[in-house]
């Protein structure tokens, strides 16, 4: 970590002026556009690139060794791994034969919370 | 390493925010609407400052110029404490429209008072110590969150998924908040060091770097956090 040559100031401030209008954007998006079911992908994505550019050249990942990218690409990919059995789990419990006899009670005059009454 | 760890620790939050998503959508939603999204954008603003200014201190630390340095670590306790301040604003705000999770959930905290007060009006003057826990006192308070017209009181149902939607929204801005304070903690401790040490931090910069890099998780745990609870709201 102590290898690399210092980032100039110039770099520094080039990735804070892009950060902060990415922000803009998101915020801008959220108000104004009406993105459907798009939302949470345009959120995410928005907030991912912000990540990259902090994890790149703020916290210097992109003149750093491969222990470095190991040791930071080790925790995104366990995160991956957690979200994504957790959701396939709590996405595909109705898919089960038998258990749609009593539908979970979505409809909007019965309230937000699923309820399962059996 | 630590900071894989880190990953985790937040992304175990996250994934059980995302599951609970993906079964109350409606009242997630309505969670974000009822945030200030101005106000967290603002702090988004800050922390990237803060950021930016802690990346300019490890730049100063390596060019050995202790002036900028210690002028930089200021400059990040600044904006930190300053993020801080606006987050404890906002919670102050929810608490006084009872959006804080808990028994009084869905009662503005004003609104909890004033029906005290009538109720102990009416009532005889011997029962004044059980004022706190008489019927009456519960039954005459309104529901004071309302539904996104503004007017609707919530069904108690709904009040649910929403008090669910501000638990995590308390949990995941209150572990953030925590992990701030730390950081705060430590620029604090290299930023008075630098007046009692006139070679800290720029003999070897290592302590700088490696706070900065804690600093940078924490903005980067914002940067997932403000879009997820402030901006999903449609």
């Amino acid at each position: 970590m102590a290898a690399h040559k210092p980032i100039t100031p110039a770099t520094y401030s080039i990735v804070y002026v892009a950060l902060l209008l990415l922000t803009t954007l998101t915020v801008f998006i959220s108000e104004y556009v009406d993105t459907g079911a798009y939302e949470i992908a345009v959120a995410l994505t928005i907030a991912s690139i912000k990540t990259l550019l902090v994890a790149l050249i703020f916290m210097h990942l992109y003149y750093s060794g491969p222990l470095v990218w190991l040791s930071g690409g080790a925790g995104v990919l366990f995160l991956a791994i957690m979200m994504s059995l957790f959701l396939l789990d709590y996405n595909t419990r109705d898919w089960t034969p038998g258990r749609n006899e009593q539908p979970i009670v979505t409809s909007k005059d019965q309230g937000y919370l699923p309820r399962r009454d059996h | 390493m630590f900071l894989a760890t880190e990953i985790l620790f937040f992304g175990g939050l996250f994934t059980a925010y995302a599951v609970m998503r993906t079964l109350n959508p409606e009242a997630f939603s309505l969670a974000s609407y009822k945030l200030n999204a101005v106000l967290g954008g603002l702090n988004t603003a800050i922390l990237l400052t803060s950021s930016f200014t802690m990346a300019l201190a490890v730049w100063a630390a390596q060019t050995k110029n202790q002036s900028l340095l210690r002028l930089f670590l200021g400059l990040t306790l600044f904006f930190g404490c300053f993020f801080l301040v606006i987050k404890a604003y906002e919670w102050h705000h929810e608490y006084e429209v009872g959006l804080l999770p808990g028994k009084n959930f869905g009662y503005a905290a004003h609104g909890h008072d004033h029906a005290h007060a009538d109720d102990k009006h009416m009532s005889d003057h011997a029962h004044d110590h059980n004022q706190a826990s008489s019927p009456g006192a519960v039954a005459a308070r309104q529901i004071t969150v309302t539904d996104r017209d503004g007017k609707t009181p919530l069904t108690p149902d709904k009040l649910k998924g929403l008090q669910m939607a501000f638990l995590f929204y308390f949990m995941i801005t209150g572990l953030h908040a925590t992990h701030m304070v730390v950081g705060i903690s430590v620029m604090g401790i290299h930023w008075v060091w630098t007046f009692f040490y006139p070679r800290f931090g720029v003999d070897d910069y290592t302590p700088i770097e490696v706070s900065g890099l804690y600093w940078h998780f924490v903005d980067v745990v914002w940067i997932f956090v403000f879009p997820i609870l402030y901006l999903l709201r449609h």
